[in-house]
């Protein structure tokens, strides 16, 4: 039983030492888990939090590719790096890419921007025009779900209490208690709270600026 | 797996046995549930490749027939059902012979029984159609032979194109004939298509199949290249043989309908939970003897709660966008410099 197990079942008025239906099995704690891992995959979905690095060999004249994860699970690109060539590679999409050129299937040579299609296809323009290079994908991932009492907590610690409430308020839902499971998961709501829980920099103060890219569009 | 949704939801009805609730009515309000969530989100979007050729995985004539097919693939309905009498005909020219008791015996072309084989003539007496994947919803992406096609109304080139039917030449556009079906037209019909990739005796008829692949509910659309294996290593899904005179496709899908314990829903676990909770916002107020107003509207707010970090999810999927500000009327969006015409230049032409 990890530390928010614990918690959570000393909020529901049960003896983590000696409990009378959460007992410390795999099975006797699967609806507190299943609480626990449903709020770290949304506190994961929402905040960004857990990242991941995928290895994509490029293949000749190939514009799209499959993601597929073994571990976790694919949600969004942070950053795409063309690594022979040593650089970024731009987002874009579909709309822009027609935009810029209705034909832009035909186009090959090192690729120069990217785009995401639906939870797990990756395409690349413009195809590229050899074997030989590899893309660095930097992607957020939703976290595999753990199922024992030693498996990987991937949240920071501010947000494993947020976690213990959500899993306290399912469980007065699953009791028929909808005013409580309210007060709980609004508290999980709370202890969530909004983007900046957690900056990466604190110690900044961000501005509104207008800035112009300092780097020329490939797909305009 | 539904198995693993139904647990959960039954949990937190209290019902673990099915006393209140059946498994056929979890079932049904999650299949509900499950095709609300996609219509509001709209995440799964796919990548496809379709031959051309198109293969189906079979054909038949009547209507009754249809409840014999297996309907993950694509089943083509070949000939000319003729209505009044309930008899197939393979030219329009027999129907004639019916009513009339007369016929002229001309058609405008050959008969084909499977679509493929309307490519190996020139001149057929029906439009091939081809057919979208089955979980199909709405096009996003469509192109042929490398260069994207848009959509036309079937009856706009009725009305500029006076041989629309036998038309061929390079492929602009497709139509659709109703909103039901998951056929649609080539137009023009592709003048040359590719047969490379295809084996079985195609000059005599034989079912068709890929070098790679069994005549399986597969064929047509197949992610695999000839020579490629489509694993997560290589993942290419581009091509089935070439990227010459095939259609690749971006389209938003539909979610599969739950049948058994092993299905799995269309979205990652993630996301499952969201339909789970509009699953038992609907199932506290079926009128049962567990129908309960606060469970109801509780599980009512988790979804819309669900529903709008979902949102804000999707919005993520740009994190990585360049964005720069531009005035209301545009701006100059030239980001590469190269030679203009001045400003002055008349507006319209000429």
């Amino acid at each position: 039983m990890n530390k928010i197990e614990t918690y959570v079942l000393e909020m529901i008025g049960e003896d983590p030492e000696n409990p009378d239906v959460f007992k410390d099995t795999t099975d006797g704690m699967e609806p507190v888990r299943d609480s626990i891992n449903d709020a770290i995959e949304e506190i994961c979905m929402i905040t960004g939090s857990y990242s991941q690095k995928y290895y994509l060999a490029l293949r000749k004249n190939k514009n799209f590719y499959r993601l597929d994860f073994s571990q976790d699970t694919f949600a969004w690109v942070t950053d795409v790096w063309l690594v022979a060539q040593k650089r970024r590679l731009e987002q874009t999409d579909l709309t822009r890419l027609n935009h810029y050129n209705w034909r832009w299937l035909f186009n090959n040579g090192p690729p120069e921007a990217y785009f995401q299609i639906g939870l797990g296809y990756l395409g690349v323009w413009p195809a590229p025009s050899s074997d030989t290079d590899l893309l660095e994908i930097t992607v957020i991932a939703i976290p595999q779900r753990y199922d024992e009492d030693t498996g990987r907590i991937t949240l920071r610690k501010n947000w494993e209490w947020a976690a213990a409430h959500y899993a306290v308020g399912e469980y007065w839902a699953s009791r028929g208690d909808a005013k409580t499971a309210i007060y709980h998961h609004n508290n999980y709501l709370k202890k969530l709270g909004v983007d900046a829980k957690y900056p990466f920099a604190a110690e900044s103060v961000n501005r509104f600026q207008s800035t112009k890219e300092p780097w020329p569009k490939s797909t305009g | 797996m539904w198995r693993d949704n139904k647990k959960r939801i039954r949990r937190f009805l209290r019902d673990p046995d099915g006393n209140i609730w059946s498994d056929g009515l979890l079932k049904r309000l999650f299949n509900d549930s499950h095709v609300d969530f996609n219509e509001m989100v709209g995440m799964l979007e796919k990548l496809d490749t379709l031959r051309v050729p198109p293969m189906y995985q079979m054909s038949y004539m009547y209507p009754w027939e249809y409840k014999y097919a297996n309907h993950d693939g694509k089943n083509y309905v070949c000939f000319k059902f003729h209505q009044q009498g309930a008899w197939v005909c393979t030219n329009k020219w027999e129907t004639q012979q019916l009513g009339l008791g007369t016929g002229s015996g001309t058609d405008e072309g050959t008969a084909f029984t499977q679509p493929w084989e309307g490519f190996m003539v020139s001149n057929t007496n029906s439009r091939i159609p081809f057919w979208f994947p089955y979980d199909f919803n709405t096009m996003k992406f469509i192109a042929y032979d490398k260069e994207p096609i848009s959509f036309v109304p079937k009856k706009i080139i009725q009305s500029d194109d006076a041989s629309w039917k036998s038309q061929s030449g390079k492929v602009q556009s497709y139509y659709r004939e109703d909103a039901y079906s998951n056929e649609f037209y080539l137009y023009p019909r592709p003048s040359t298509v590719v047969w490379d990739g295809i084996d079985g005796d195609a000059l005599d008829g034989q079912v068709l199949f890929t070098d790679d692949q069994d005549p399986t509910a597969e064929i047509g659309t197949i992610f695999d290249m000839l020579g490629i294996v489509d694993n997560q290593n290589e993942g290419i899904v581009t091509d089935v043989v070439e990227h010459e005179n095939n259609i690749l496709m971006i389209y938003n899908g539909y979610p599969v309908e739950i049948e058994s314990q092993d299905d799995e829903s269309s979205y990652p676990k993630f996301l499952q939970k969201y339909i789970e909770q509009a699953t038992l916002e609907l199932a506290y107020s079926t009128n049962t003897d567990g129908r309960i107003g606060s469970l109801k509207d509780y599980w009512k707010w988790r979804k819309e709660l669900g529903l709008n970090l979902v949102k804000k999810f999707k919005a993520k999927r740009t994190a990585d966008r360049d964005y720069r500000l531009v005035s209301k009327d545009g701006g100059n969006n030239r980001n590469r410099k190269g030679p203009r015409l001045p400003d002055t230049y008349p507006a319209t032409y000429p």
